[in-house]
């Protein structure tokens, strides 16, 4: 499905709106805030103005601490994200679980050798910083020796 | 009521520049009806698919007044690449409450071509927000990330991947409709770059524009007015709970909702694993045949590279996968050409690629990544429904 979005020139920028606002604002002030419900107390990611457990409409921003494992990755070798990924290739897209709130979120892995990449690695939160609006959230391998450390248990399951 | 699909139409797929997704639906949609026998004035039924590059207000109206039919049900229906399938879902419910009597599901998109032009506004995906800006490119790239799951928790190889590309192949290089007619070898897979790894450049679906149709009556009608009408033997249809647009969670989960539209399916038909002669199943990735097949229950979970390997699904083998060649090698039209294929094989049909003794057909799709699945088995003509 690929050929059909992100090839506009420049790289595909966030809007933020009504229901991720929050979330851009936290990232612009390096902070990771993440959606936790009131009444059932269940972290979300993406924001959303529901809870998806109990719908409740009553949540807090909470933030983490940005440490998390990698749970799978791929790396492009091509740029059919559009001519704006040419001169980061090969780079690593990652699912990241957060160890602190459980929620899942994409992020580039941000590692000068995408072959020492394992599932199970230990990761870190890296802002970033786009332009005066957008400041992404992004990972890095915790240890130094990135990617030589990766966990090689399988989680649980 | 049984209801039974009484006529197919595909337009010209590939790199069709110039040609507007008006055109083509419409096409495939005047193919379908010939096929049908049926006058735009026996219709009573418009299901169409809105385009993603255009979105178009009251899209079936726009293409019901263009055939000139006046329906008396008409809707756009979006569940990505399940769209087809429900489609034939909504056609069977309209039908068998009395609702409508004849239905024309139409679908046209230019998307491989008509990126390059100017548009009056795209659709929203939902979350892209949070994906696209990682240079995570929408479907192909949450499947890598999901193949490299699966390769972790069961040792599945790109090799067995690419024993499904080559598959496909086998068989499209007898479509004279096909984008990739050239024989695939395993080493030439093998050679090939990875374009998003751990896939490779045969692992993964290029979108081509073009259209396809099909008509869907009651089969009593069918059997009446037409030659060969095939029954819808059984539906199913189930979603992950997952937003559709928003891969992570299930990407991370090596089963998809496949699982739940399989036992639909199959419990709908009264049917057994066994009992499906032809598989045509959804294939934006290579990684996406091979979960469906653990998903449908063809194999136990974790052992679909293993069940790859052992043959079963080239011309010769006893469940040939995507007789068309799939989108992996005829075009990627969101699994409508899906549908057609399988009305072909179970007619007897498909030319130079006839399965032989072909009299059931699993087919299926899958909308998002891995977000909704939708499955329907099809029955040949004459077969009791």
């Amino acid at each position: 499905m690929d050929m059909w979005k992100c090839l506009k020139e420049g790289r595909q920028l966030p809007i933020p709106d009504e229901d991720t606002l929050v979330f851009w604002e936290g990232c612009r002030r390096r902070r990771l805030l993440i959606q936790q419900c009131d009444d059932c107390h269940a972290f979300r990611f993406p924001p959303s103005p529901l809870c998806p457990q109990c719908s409740s409409s009553m949540a807090t921003w909470r933030q983490d601490s940005g440490r998390g494992e990698v749970l799978t990755f791929c790396v492009y070798h091509s740029e059919l994200a559009g001519p704006a990924w040419r001169s980061k290739l090969p780079y690593v897209v990652t699912v990241v679980e957060l160890l602190q709130s459980r929620v899942k979120m994409l992020g580039n892995l941000m590692v000068t050798d995408p072959d020492l990449v394992r599932i199970g690695l230990e990761v870190r939160l890296e802002f970033e910083t786009i332009d005066n609006r957008i400041t992404l959230p992004q990972f890095r391998p915790l240890s130094d020796c990135e990617g030589s450390r990766g966990l090689q248990s399988r989680s649980k399951r | 009521m049984p209801v039974a699909i009484v006529g197919i139409g595909e337009s010209r797929t590939g790199r069709l520049t110039g040609v507007s997704a008006l055109r083509l639906t419409l096409e495939a949609s005047r193919a379908a009806m010939q096929d049908a026998g049926v006058s735009a004035s026996a219709i009573d039924g418009v299901l169409t698919r809105n385009l993603d590059m255009d979105v178009t207000y009251m899209h079936s109206q726009h293409i019901a007044k263009h055939l000139g039919i006046r329906p008396r049900f008409a809707t756009d229906i979006n569940l990505g690449g399940a769209t087809a399938i429900a489609m034939l879902e909504q056609a069977a419910l309209l039908i068998s409450t009395g609702v409508c009597n004849i239905v024309l599901c139409a679908y046209g998109e230019n998307r491989r071509t008509s990126w390059a032009f100017e548009r009056h506004g795209k659709i929203r995906m939902g979350c892209e927000d949070f994906e696209e800006c990682y240079g995570l490119t929408w479907g192909m790239g949450p499947h890598a990330l999901a193949a490299r799951r699966h390769m972790f928790e069961f040792g599945t190889t790109s090799r067995q991947l690419g024993m499904i590309a080559v598959a496909q192949r086998q068989h499209a290089i007898h479509h004279p409709n096909a984008a990739f007619r050239e024989p695939l070898s395993l080493d030439e897979y093998e050679r090939s770059p990875y374009l998003i790894a751990p896939l490779r450049k045969y692992d993964l679906a290029y979108i081509f524009d073009g259209g396809a149709a099909m008509v869907v009556a009651p089969m009593a009608w069918g059997r009446d007015h037409s030659a060969a009408p095939v029954s819808i033997l059984g539906l199913g249809q189930a979603h992950s709970g997952e937003h559709i647009a928003y891969c992570a969670n299930m990407v991370t989960t090596t089963t998809t909702p496949a699982r739940q539209a399989g036992q639909q399916v199959f419990g709908a038909a009264r049917m057994s694993r066994q009992d499906i002669d032809i598989a045509l199943l959804y294939d934006d990735t290579t990684y996406g045949v091979l979960v469906q097949l653990e998903d449908f229950g063809f194999c136990r979970k974790g052992e679909g590279g293993p069940f790859v390997e052992a043959g079963h699904l080239g011309p010769d083998g006893d469940l040939p996968l995507n007789p068309h060649g799939g989108h992996l090698s005829q075009a990627h039209l969101d699994g409508m050409l899906h549908i057609v294929e399988a009305v072909r094989q179970l007619r007897g049909q498909a030319g130079r690629r006839q399965i032989r003794n072909a009299s059931t057909a699993l087919v299926s799709g899958f909308g998002g990544v891995f977000a909704a699945s939708a499955a329907a088995i099809l029955g040949a003509p004459g077969l009791p429904a």
